[in-house]
């Protein structure tokens, strides 16, 4: 029975970690249509926002927003935060809001697909 | 609460940071980038309402922002055209290092010889040629390895400081020309030459006459003692020179099968074409000597009255630095098959 659980909690694990892996530039994108933002404080929003779904590991977001850089979706310049320190603000371009519409539209489509398929007949 | 970190743990930040080198030029952006992120991330665990120590908190950092390695090679995957060049950078660094730390340790195989033919005469030599021969190759390759294990291992420490190592900073045209420099100068300068200093004794001696396994004669407990000692620190000099490659290269020496690999590429290729070209050189060596052909204990003869010819005598070998460069690539591109990098995980 321990054994059963187990094998269900890692399948879950697995799942929330490939579904959260094709989701980052998303969820990124996401917090950076709110307000420019830089790398630890993106990661902590999107920690808050999860609710303890997930927690990323976050030296592994920089490679994501230097890939979405270079694809032009977000631009960068450091800048003085709110505690004095210069950090590297990253800002969301019209490109990227694009990619963030078109990604939104896709998870969404993909949600619902999983809810009509998963729903379990006279549930 | 704090607003600054203590020197010491910035400093440490500091090195963790340096390990997610991937380009020269951007390096330092890059480094700065994940600095503040780090620095944010301990003044919050210091500010928390939990009472850490600093390593406490340096731990946590450290935990939370993932396997530097793992970004690295994250951050690899994005910048592709910036570190290709740096790997022909490296790749002739090592082999600069390499030749260099061969001309030298040959040298001192010669001067260990020269040295024993001083200190016993031409019949001691000759009645324990094994010892003799043996020593002097065993003392080169521990010089070989010693050295080039010395200059890897610096030149990693400096990397990891930040502190550029000279080939990062050298002329492309100058660092081309010191490479062709030890590509062809054996050819081209042979009394300068002093042959490969390690110059692997597995095939070399068992395919010499008169230096095989002696079942009889004064001394021949010692003689094949030295002969066995030859023979295993020969295929240990070979696999730690691999070693020292694939360490330089970053490529994790952890697996057996890709160290056999490299192992026997090096000596089923490397070896017996570098015997060829010596067979060559005895060719040489007879037409112009008329009497060179007789095996090591003529040579020894020459090496007593100091006859300048016993230092030509291997310049056929620069071939085989070239053959070393593409062995070394083709373990490099083994090792990248072998070594797959996981899929990157973005959360823990």
């Amino acid at each position: 029975m321990y054994q059963e659980l187990q094998g269900k909690e890692s399948t879950m694990n697995k799942t929330n970690k490939e579904l959260m892996g094709a989701s980052t530039a998303v969820l990124i994108l996401g917090i950076l249509a709110k307000a420019p933002s830089y790398g630890y404080e993106i990661v902590k929003r999107a920690n808050e926002e999860s609710e303890n779904l997930f927690v990323w590991q976050e030296g592994t977001i920089y490679p994501v927003l230097h890939k979405l850089e270079k694809d032009d979706q977000v631009h960068s310049r450091w800048e003085e935060s709110e505690s004095g320190r210069k950090r590297k603000y990253y800002y969301i371009t019209a490109r990227g809001r694009e990619k963030l519409r078109e990604g939104a539209l896709a998870w969404k489509g993909f949600y619902q697909v999983v809810l009509k398929l998963a729903e379990e007949p006279n549930a | 609460m704090p607003d600054n970190l203590s020197s010491e743990t910035s400093e440490k930040i500091r090195a963790l940071c340096r390990k997610i080198s991937v380009a020269n030029n951007i390096d330092e952006e890059i480094q700065e980038e994940l600095y503040s992120h780090m620095e944010d991330k301990f003044l919050g665990y210091l500010s928390g309402e939990e009472k850490i120590t600093e390593d406490d908190a340096f731990i946590l950092v450290r935990e939370h922002f993932g396997d530097p390695e793992h970004i690295r090679f994250l951050m690899k995957e994005v910048h592709k055209v910036d570190t290709q060049i740096s790997f022909f950078r490296k790749l002739g660094a090592i082999y600069i290092a390499t030749s260099a730390v061969d001309l030298f340790s040959g040298y001192i195989n010669k001067l260990f010889q020269l040295a024993l033919v001083w200190m016993f005469n031409v019949q001691h030599i000759r009645d324990t040629i094994g010892s003799f021969y043996c020593a002097s190759v065993f003392l080169s390759a521990i010089i070989f390895i010693s050295i080039l294990g010395f200059i890897v291992h610096r030149w990693k420490m400096n990397s990891e400081k930040g502190i550029r190592n000279w080939f990062d900073v050298l002329n492309p045209f100058i660092f081309i020309g010191l490479v062709l420099f030890f590509i062809i100068s054996p050819a081209i300068n042979s009394i300068f030459w002093s042959g490969r200093g390690i110059a692997a004794p597995i095939f070399d001696l068992l395919l010499k006459s008169g230096v095989g396994f002696s079942k009889s004669g004064p001394n021949y407990f010692v003689e094949n003692l030295m002969q066995v000692q030859a023979y295993i620190s020969g295929f240990f000099s070979e696999a730690l020179i691999c070693m020292i490659w694939l360490w330089w290269f970053d490529r994790p020496v952890k697996r057996n099968l890709s160290i056999l690999i490299g192992f026997m590429s090096w000596l089923f290729f490397s070896d017996p074409i570098g015997y060829f070209l010596q067979d060559i050189r005895r060719i040489f060596f007879f037409i112009y000597q008329h009497e060179g052909f007789q095996g090591i204990a003529t040579q020894i003869d020459k090496l007593n009255i100091f006859n300048p010819l016993n230092f030509i005598h291997h310049f056929i070998w620069f071939s085989i630095g070239l053959i070393s460069v593409l062995f070394y690539m083709l373990i490099v591109m083994i090792h990248e098959r072998l070594n797959k990098q996981p899929k990157p995980e973005l959360i823990s």
